[in-house]
């Protein structure tokens, strides 16, 4: 093929536009910062290290999480097994409805800190199904509490957490995020992903139901 | 015997070949220097670009510098900043995205579903018709059409997404963005939105292109059984929006019949099924009336251009 002079002109100009687009994407991906992202397996500890679910001031520096166990439980279930016995059985219905996480906590840090975990989350394996912390939990993640230092700027934002230098372990209900109608759902998911913290690095945790392989 | 079957496939050969050269040219016409074809290309990019002028210019940049600047302090749905997120056939209800989602039919089609009509009142059809079977003219023809409709239909999406990758870093969405990224669960692929945004690109684009693709057929083959260019583009764009139009009227009628909203995901989605103009755009509706709106068009087109096998130009 004659390649003339138009033609060049044309291979050019097309060549500078990829060039410059090329260049403008790259300069944009170097210059804003990215959510780094780590995985961890259950049985392994996951240092918070600083990262947060929503505000920094959840004070998580010191702050180590491990999955021990995953099941799926009904909500009467969960309450025989993990609550107080102040909470009416039988009004939730059978479906087992709620993906149950045995935690391990641990503070290593001089003071109390925290995590923001009603914030954390499951993601089921298809990708676009969040099952949420649901209230079921209350009693369960009872050796957790809220911020009880002196006041400071950002105390409102301090997730729970549990005494420096101590561990604890709770079972932490999460639910489909599909409002009122979740209760009455099978939880259909076998393997799901934990999102412990979202910035500026995203934890998540690969999570395995009990007897899945 | 071996003769014979020889003589078959020189026969075969020959009238591929013939094809392959009929739809050279027939993609030549439709895509080279057809000022149709460019016009539509032209106007279809300039609403795609226009669409990321005003996504950046309205919102966007206040909130992708606020979340640079809380980077460390506050979690901002990083990931719904990123230009997968903001692609047009997620974030289609501004003015120049929800244009092109209302004026894609007739992009697709003004490129060349106007060949077979004016070829035929030119006296091409019947020259070409005297070189090739009525079956390759009216193939060729088709084809160039389609790839046509389909190009008009994609290459502004493929536009939209490199220009916001111009402005948005590429960042991961994850399904707690929701609110920020507009992809909601039982939207199609939706999971592949969030677990390869890459794949859910491509694969969108693909579907877009095949809908261009029968669109622009369908109308080639209307064109042909009315004789009229103008009044298929008009007849066929009137369809979509009455039966958009019935949709909207039924989702209320249906969604009326049972007080407790029971039948609300029924009334949805009958009025995605029938909204084939928003074909293109991510909607929620499931996959089964998504199907089944694509076999409807296919099949409307494919009976359609039986039609044009069955008039012989000679």
């Amino acid at each position: 093929m004659r390649i003339t002079r138009r033609r060049l002109a044309g291979m050019v100009a097309i060549a500078m536009v990829v060039a410059a687009l090329v260049a403008r994407i790259a300069w944009v991906n170097v210059t804003y910062p990215h959510v780094r992202l780590e995985t961890y397996e259950m049985g392994e500890w996951v240092p918070l290290d600083g990262d947060f679910m929503s505000y920094a001031g959840e004070g998580t520096a010191h702050y180590a999480v491990r999955v021990d166990g995953a099941q799926v439980m009904t909500v009467d279930d969960y309450r025989r097994a993990y609550d107080d016995g102040s909470e009416a059985l039988g009004v939730n219905g059978n479906a087992r409805c709620l993906v149950v996480l045995t935690l391990s906590i641990r503070n290593d840090g001089d003071d109390q800190g925290g995590f923001g975990l009603p914030l954390t989350f499951l993601v089921g394996a298809a990708g676009d199904e969040t099952y949420i912390y649901s209230g079921a939990s209350q009693y369960a993640i009872e050796p957790l509490r809220a911020y009880d230092g002196p006041e400071t700027d950002d105390s409102w934002a301090r997730g729970l957490g549990i005494d420096p230098h101590s561990q604890c372990q709770v079972h932490v209900a999460y639910l489909l995020n599909e409002g009122s109608e979740a209760v009455g759902k099978d939880a259909a998911d076998t393997s799901f992903t934990l999102h412990l913290s979202q910035q500026p690095v995203r934890k998540m945790v690969r999570v395995r139901l009990a007897g899945e392989s | 015997m071996m003769a014979a079957r020889m003589k078959e496939g020189r026969t075969g050969n020959r009238t591929r070949g013939r094809m392959g050269a009929l739809f050279g040219v027939e993609l030549r016409r439709a895509l080279g220097r057809n000022p149709w074809f460019w016009t539509s290309l032209g106007v279809g990019v300039a609403l795609a670009l226009w669409a990321v002028w005003a996504n950046w210019s309205a919102w966007g940049a206040n909130q992708l510098r606020l979340a640079v600047e809380s980077w460390d302090v506050k979690e901002f749905g990083y990931g719904g900043f990123s230009p997968f997120s903001q692609w047009m056939p997620i974030h289609c209800q501004d003015g120049a995205a929800g244009a092109f989602f209302s004026v894609w039919p007739i992009l697709a089609a003004l490129p060349y579903a106007w060949a077979w009509v004016s070829d035929a009142k030119t006296g091409v059809l019947a020259q070409q018709r005297t070189r090739a079977t009525q079956d390759q003219v009216a193939g060729a023809k088709l084809l160039a059409t389609a790839v046509s409709g389909a190009l008009a239909v994609c290459v502004p999406l493929v536009a939209n997404f490199l220009a916001l990758a111009c402005l948005y870093p590429i960042d991961p969405a994850f399904p707690n963005q929701v609110m920020e990224v507009g992809v909601w669960n039982g939207m199609p692929l939706a999971g592949l939105f969030y677990t390869c945004p890459v794949a859910f690109l491509v694969l969108w684009t693909l579907f877009d292109a095949v809908v261009g693709a029968l669109w622009a057929v369908l109308v080639c083959a209307l064109s042909a059984l009315v004789a009229d260019f103008l009044e298929s583009v008009v007849l066929s764009y009137l369809v979509l929006q009455l039966l958009a139009y019935v949709g909207q009227q039924l989702y209320g009628v249906i969604g009326a019949m049972a007080a407790d909203g029971s039948l609300q995901g029924v009334a949805r989605e009958v009025q995605s099924g029938l909204d084939l103009l928003h074909l293109t755009q991510l909607n929620i509706v499931s996959w089964p009336t998504l199907a089944l709106d694509v076999a409807l068009l296919a099949v409307a087109a494919a009976s359609l251009a039986c039609v044009l096998r069955g008039r012989d130009v000679l």
